[in-house]
């Protein structure tokens, strides 16, 4: 893979401190890279670091009335269920309770998903997190299909989760993670077996080509 | 072209999570201490929790963890849920003893990131509580564009891991991202000025981003 976040994103979502949204689309390339699972369980090091230098006063920790909590610990854990409930993704920081849309993403089962037509050659499906920093969705390009030309008024980041597609700047395949902000003006292209990516922005697109202004109007619907 | 590409990767700061509350003490780190990501000292605890279900070792591990997990809580914020959470985080470990790999992970490092993941979780449960209630997204004190690059540093090639990074550099990276401190804080914390924060965590960012993970892969 050539494409990854940037160290500092990855910084970021290793410390917990990415939008839903983003440690999502991190998340799912964090899993299926090598590269970065090697460079996140390094900045994790820090994490650990950080909690290992933490100083504690010894009259502190007596009057937190450490043996009572521990006993009660103790019992709760007799009591915890034995079910195995691991998720593969249980390494990634990602919450809990997002992690039913990130298994049926990366299981591919796209046929879920509420598509939305936008060209004859263009589809999309919205993805409610109920939060609103940002805006993740699924778009799906047929073979070869030419994405209007475009810029973003803020910044999207792309996941390629099936086919590729291309730009001036390169070639983009399954798996990898492709940022753009306004200063990019591109007008992708999909591979032969169409692509299927997940996008996530904090602006809309904006597209600048002559169909444009129409393509504007048809995604604000 | 490779310059092109790596910069377009770069993106503007996008910390979104409550900011840093309550102050935390930490451990003075003089210059020749250099921390241990690989210490073994908590292993044989952890992997005797695992293997046996050894409570003795869990409550040793319970003995020195709880209180630091607890302070970690509360300088992000969460100081009213700390201890739920820090009794979470026990929980979890000791399901999930099983899956701690000796030789991935420290066992610091292991637990940070269940004690992220929990975070995570509670922060994500209550956005979803208040989501009627927007809150702005958090913008940043990071240094603009034009900001001079301080001069490469340890150019080291054949490391590939955070050891590149001089002791001072790894410890503004760490109170900057994982501390939640603002640069103005470490700046006063560390008596430097500003300027020499910030120019110290891009002239970390530019070695992690030439050398970390190595190119082997």
């Amino acid at each position: 893979m050539n494409y990854h976040p940037d160290i500092e994103l990855l910084l970021k979502y290793t410390s917990g401190k990415v939008a839903p949204a983003l440690s999502i689309i991190i998340g799912l390339h964090h899993h299926s890279c090598r590269e970065c699972q090697k460079k996140i369980s390094e900045l994790e090091s820090i994490g650990g670091n950080t909690l290992e230098s933490i100083e504690v006063e010894s009259i502190e920790v007596e009057s937190m009335g450490v043996d009572e909590q521990f006993d009660k610990l103790m019992q709760d854990i007799e009591y915890l269920s034995d079910s195995n409930e691991s998720s593969a993704f249980d390494e990634c920081a990602i919450a809990q309770i997002d992690l039913d849309i990130v298994n049926t993403i990366y299981n591919k089962q796209f046929q879920t998903f509420d598509w939305k037509r936008l060209t004859s050659k263009i589809f999309k499906a919205e993805i409610d997190l109920q939060d609103e920093g940002m805006t993740i969705e699924l778009l799906r390009f047929a073979p070869n299909a030419k994405i209007p030309k475009h810029t973003h008024q803020g910044e999207e980041f792309t996941l390629v989760l099936d086919g590729s597609f291309r730009d001036s700047m390169g070639e983009y395949r399954e798996g990898e993670f492709v940022v753009q902000d306004q200063t990019t003006e591109h007008q992708p292209i999909a591979g032969k077996d169409g692509c299927i990516c997940l996008a996530v922005t904090n602006a809309p697109l904006k597209f600048t080509g002559v169909a444009g202004p129409l393509i504007n109007w048809f995604i604000r619907q | 072209m490779q310059n092109a590409l790596e910069k377009r990767q770069i993106t503007a700061n996008l910390v979104y999570w409550p900011k840093r509350v309550n102050s935390i003490k930490q451990r003075p780190m003089s210059s020749t201490t250099k921390p241990k990501p690989n210490s073994d000292d908590w292993k044989v605890h952890l992997c005797a929790v695992s293997h046996n279900q050894d409570k003795d070792a869990f409550r040793a591990l319970y003995l020195h963890f709880a209180p630091k997990i607890k302070a970690f809580y509360a300088s992000h914020g969460l100081t009213n849920k700390s201890e739920e959470m820090t009794h979470e985080v026990f929980m979890k470990i000791w399901q999930k003893a099983k899956t701690y790999n000796p030789e991935k992970a420290a066992v610091a490092t292991w637990i940070f990131t269940i004690v992220r993941n929990l975070r995570i979780d509670y922060l994500r449960k209550k956005r979803i509580e208040e989501t009627s209630e927007e809150e702005p997204v958090l913008t940043s004190s990071e240094p603009g564009p034009d900001e001079e690059l301080q001069a490469d540093r340890s150019r080291s090639s054949l490391l590939s891991n955070i050891d590149l990074l001089d002791d001072e550099q790894r410890h503004v990276i760490q109170k900057v991202y994982f501390e939640d401190k603002s640069h103005s804080d470490v700046a006063k914390e560390l008596e430097m000025t500003l300027g020499t924060v910030k120019s110290r965590v891009r002239s970390a960012l530019k070695i992690m981003r030439s050398q970390m993970g190595g190119k082997e892969i």
